[in-house]
């Protein structure tokens, strides 16, 4: 009874959510104060992590092996922290935290640390534990489930991988079985067989956490017949969140209508991954195995009637899921997966109609696909045939629909909207993009109809010589056929994308904004292409720019350390210990140059620096799609209004990103100096023993500075040098950057 | 010294119109830097006359270079350095007691002397080198005004009678040299104002302005003398390999 109450109360609350608002998804953002862990060292955790390992009495390999495994987890999942792609203090994450403290109230967990619970913002169906006491369960996962019962066995499952430290061990027995020393059985193993032993155990685990997580969820009161629909999430993840066919119709109008050959008749249907796979090779056993393993313990436990889906709060399960749906748009926007952003926004639209951001997505993700699609070097990743269910849909249009139609079928769109909401400064921006992407596939407005398609009439049949009524001439016939082909749905459909809308004044305005830079663009291009262009970019390159900007930010300046001569090329402490210095270094030289700079790096932050933590990571994103964008012409970002918001904030549209990648390499035949001198030319023996025994230094150095607002960009460096990454080197180079953005 | 007045006159010059450009390693674009060359003298004598039974023997210059980075690319540099060598020839004197045979001398010359040059020195900021700092490709013209002095004269005379003495040498024991020389080289910027370079250094000897020895007698002392300074010098300072640590500002 309890259950039903809770499921309608849900239903409810859903359906009172205002239909008639002007609602907005905005992005999930951390709040509160930074946890300790996202801004303590690497170092200092991994310092941690040692003493404990030597408190212990095992073996020295062991040790050795612990120690290797502390040092790689510590810092490679601190990056995940810092990253800006872990929400801490957020609804989701919260949420999530009260839910595993039902899991742990009757039944504590060994722990030397507190657990934590964070959502991750990613698209993924995934969930994942470490040993150090964090649990991070994706948006994508959350969006699939169906209740807090589904969760909190997922949750169980994660907290059993905690509890067992199955991480390490997987590590300590991958690594034995790396390193076996010959003389053991495992000595002649193959490296298949090794392989299928790691998977064997990985295995074990799994089944493990699965069994002991179930166990978990038995000691309370969550109920369980809903728990087998977990596996179905795993086996169908690959779909959205909902499987609705898609309504071609909101990308069309009364007269524009996109071809029936751009839509399929009829979609692949839904299989999903096989849950009866042979999983020999794989880390988890096929989800067969785990339903019937799950099946056979809920046998013989039936829900009693004081169960129940939700323990914390059914509203807020809806809440969280909800959130993580509409977090989904945007994820995939960011990651140029345009089909699945456009299929995610229309199947929130069905329940918020007028939710202003879930158009905006669709536009945008159309708008960046017609980008993406007239770029000479695009090439569709994947195969539509390989989508399943009523996705395929939009897979199967943007891969049928010619590069110069999507332009049209994006500003159609785009428009429209930009027309409902003439202040989004983000839809402006876009609709003078593809105004100018429109204006580079057609010279003039001419090839569009300002007037309604007539009607095409059928073509009537020879004439007797002995019937009164007139043949159709061969111009008759032509004319029907042009008709014909400019009607919806005909071969040039999209003439009509704008009918009324060619005459409208400010339609005209951007179209001629859009020849403008189409011809100021297209000169240009000419121009660096002659003798002339080509040998005025490369003095420029030497001579170095002059860009007269007083005031920048510098975010997350980077810093890597490597050394091929180890078998863990990444050198995390140095990489941790240069990235300080690094900064310091930028400081150094930023007051030598003049240059006024603002340092925004998520290693220098303090508890209270949320807002800039978040700040940092819509920068960096915005700075990925840049970086994916390079080749497009000049294209905003997906969250460009925070963006042009961050800049006013820092008084400055200029930010910059630099970095240094150091390594150390190999020093492979360089000893043949040596013979190589004394055979050729004997003086130059001190000069060949110099070069041999010299150690081998490679630098790449990058500095690149983006106008925000604009997207245009300076490469001023991307340079590899021979040399070791001294302070003078990086010192230098950093100096002849600032220089370069600071003089006029 | 009238061509040291006009380097320096030409670098101020170019000093005030270069705020346009990217100054040198953080805004320092002067550089003075002591260098020492060397290189082994292969079976030639040296200075010390140590001669070709030392395979170790080394031929020197020591050197004071002044630059200026004159752009990211680019660095002017003016040097005073100061080279010595050993030469050995054959000169033959009329005997005093017959004027029909000939004393000869087997001499020993301490070749040195001051030296100028200026040199154009390229970085090549793709390859990570910003003038004054990194790799570096030098051009120099390089100037020596040499001197002899006979360290040694071994007589052998003319009737094995050393009594009579022999007659003076004529030969005018100086010795100029404009020389056309290529280097490459790195410099090493460390805590912000030292600077370490290590550089080789090959260099062709087209002129020879004090003499003609083209019209080489070996029967006329000063022609044999510019004759073996000149191929001395070849030898001397063909390839020489140089260090140097220095001070930027």
């Amino acid at each position: 009874m309890k259950n039903i109450v809770q499921f309608i109360t849900a239903i409810l609350i859903v359906s009172a959510l205002p239909l008639g608002a002007q609602e907005s998804h905005q992005p999930l953002v951390a709040t509160g104060k930074i946890p300790a862990e996202f801004i303590t060292a690497s170092k200092a955790k991994y310092s941690r992590a040692i003493k404990e390992t030597s408190k212990s009495k095992k073996p020295r390999k062991e040790v050795k092996a612990r120690n290797r495994f502390a040092l790689e987890s510590n810092f490679i999942l601190d990056d995940l922290l810092r990253s800006g792609r872990v929400l801490f203090n957020d609804e989701v994450s919260t949420y999530l935290g009260e839910v595993a403290t039902t899991l742990t109230t009757s039944k504590p967990l060994a722990l030397k640390t507190p657990l934590r619970v964070y959502a991750l913002r990613s698209s993924a169906v995934n969930a994942f534990a470490t040993d150090r006491g964090e649990v991070f369960v994706t948006l994508g996962l959350l969006a699939q489930l169906e209740n807090e019962a589904q969760l909190a066995y997922i949750l169980a499952h994660e907290l059993t991988h905690v509890e067992k430290k199955h991480a390490l061990n997987f590590y300590l027995k991958a690594d034995k079985l790396d390193k076996n020393d010959g003389r053991s059985v495992l000595g002649r193993t193959s490296s298949d067989d090794k392989l299928l032993e790691a998977c064997a155990f990985s295995k074990e685990q799994e089944n493990e956490a699965d069994r002991i997580g179930l166990e978990r969820i038995l000691g309370t009161k969550y109920r369980t017949a809903s728990l087998p629909v977990v596996f179905d999430v795993l086996q169908y993840s690959s779909l959205p969140f909902d499987d609705v066919p898609f309504d071609r119709s909101s990308l069309e109008s009364e007269h524009y209508r996109i071809p029936d050959a751009y839509w399929l008749e009829q979609v692949k249907p839904i299989e999903g991954e096989a849950d009866d796979k042979d999983d020999k090779h794989h880390s988890h056993p096929n989800l067969k195995s785990r339903r019937e393993a799950m099946q056979t313990v809920l046998a013989k436990h039936a829900d009693g009637p004081d169960k129940s889906d939700y323990l914390v709060s059914a509203e807020r399960f809806v809440r969280v899921r909800s959130l993580a749906r509409n977090e989904l748009p945007l994820l995939y926007l960011h990651a140029d997966r345009h089909a699945e952003a456009i299929y995610s926004a229309s199947l929130l639209l069905h329940a918020h109609p007028n939710d202003f951001g879930l158009k905006k997505c669709i536009a945008k993700a159309l708008y960046l696909h017609a980008k993406f699609r007239n770029d000479d070097d695009y090439r569709f990743d994947g195969d539509y045939k390989d989508i399943e269910g009523q996705s395929q849909q939009l897979f199967h249009l943007f891969e049928k629909m010619p590069a110069t139609e999507a332009i049209v079928l994006a500003l159609h769109y785009v428009w429209r909207l930009h027309r409902e909401n003439p202040d989004d400064a983000e839809l402006k921006i876009v609709t003078e993009d593809l105004f100018f992407e429109l204006a580079r596939a057609h010279d003039k407005l001419d090839a569009f109809s300002n007037d309604a398609p007539a009607v095409a009439e059928a073509a009537a049949p020879v004439a007797d010589t002995a019937v009164s009524k007139p043949a159709l001439s061969k111009y008759d016939r032509i004319r029907q056929q042009k008709t014909a082909e400019a009607a919806p749905g005909g071969a040039r459909y999209w003439s009509h994308a704008f009918v009324g809308q060619l005459h409208d004044e400010t339609f005209q305005q951007y179209w001629k904004a859009a020849e403008k830079r189409r011809d100021d663009y297209t000169k240009a291009a000419k121009y660096f292409d002659t003798p002339k262009g080509r040998r005025q970019f490369k003095r420029d390159r030497k001579d170095g720019l002059s860009l007269g900007i007083p005031k920048i930010a510098i975010v997350n300046p980077f810093y890597l350390k490597l050394d091929e001569r180890k078998d863990q090329a990444v050198q995390h402490i140095e990489t941790e210990d240069g990235q300080e210095r690094f900064r310091s270094l930028i400081r150094e030289v930023s007051a030598i140059s003049g240059l006024k700079t603002t340092l925004l790096d998520v290693g220098t932050l303090k508890e209270n620096d949320t807002e800039t933590f978040n700040d940092i990571r819509f920068l960096n994103e915005w700075f990925a799609e840049q970086g994916r964008h390079f080749d497009l012409t000049l294209t905003p970002g997906t969250q460009q209004e925070r963006i042009n918001a961050i800049a006013k904030k820092y008084g400055t549209d200029y930010f910059l990103w630099t970095g240094v990648i150091s390594l150390r390499e190999k020093k492979g035949k360089d000893w043949l100096y040596i013979p190589a001198s004394l055979l050729l030319f004997a003086p130059t023996l001190p000069l060949a023993t110099y070069l041999a025994v010299k150690p081998k230094y490679e630098m790449l150095h990058y500095t690149m500075l983006y106008d925000v607002r604009t997207g245009r960009h300076q490469v001023l460096k991307f340079e590899t040098f021979q040399h070791r990454d001294t302070d003078a080197m990086v010192k230098a180079h950093l100096y002849d950057a600032f220089v370069q953005i600071k003089r006029k | 010294m009238k061509h040291q007045t006009f380097l320096w006159a030409l670098l101020l010059g170019m000093a005030s119109g270069l705020s346009a450009q990217a100054p040198g390693y953080l805004g320092k674009r002067f550089f003075v830097k002591p260098e020492f060359s060397s290189m082994f003298a292969l079976s030639n004598p040296t200075a010390d006359y140590v001669g070709s039974a030392d395979p170790f023997a080394l031929n020197v210059r020591y050197g004071l270079q002044l630059g200026y980075a004159l752009s990211r690319r680019s660095a002017l540099t003016v040097e005073a350095s100061y080279m010595k060598t050993g030469m050995v020839m054959s000169a033959y004197t009329p005997s005093i007691q017959n004027n029909s045979s000939s004393d000869v001398h087997d001499l020993l010359y301490s070749l040195g002397g001051p030296e100028i040059g200026i040199s154009l020195q390229t970085y090549n900021p793709l390859r990570g080198s910003i003038a004054p700092m990194g790799f570096f490709t030098a051009w120099r013209l390089r100037m020596a005004f040499l001197n002899g002095i006979v360290q040694e004269d071994r007589i052998t005379y003319a009737n094995g009678d050393a009594s009579a003495g022999t007659r003076p040498l004529d030969i005018n024991p100086s010795y100029n040299q404009l020389t056309l020389g290529v280097e490459l080289g790195q410099n090493i910027v460390v805590a912000d104002r030292l600077v370490l370079s290590i550089s080789a250094e090959a260099n062709i000897p087209p002129f020879n302005l004090s003499s003609d020895n083209s019209n080489y007698d070996s029967g006329d002392g000063q022609s044999v003398f510019d004759y073996v300074a000149a191929d001395r010098m070849r030898w001397h300072s063909w390839f020489m390999v140089k260090i140097g640590a220095g001070y930027l500002f």
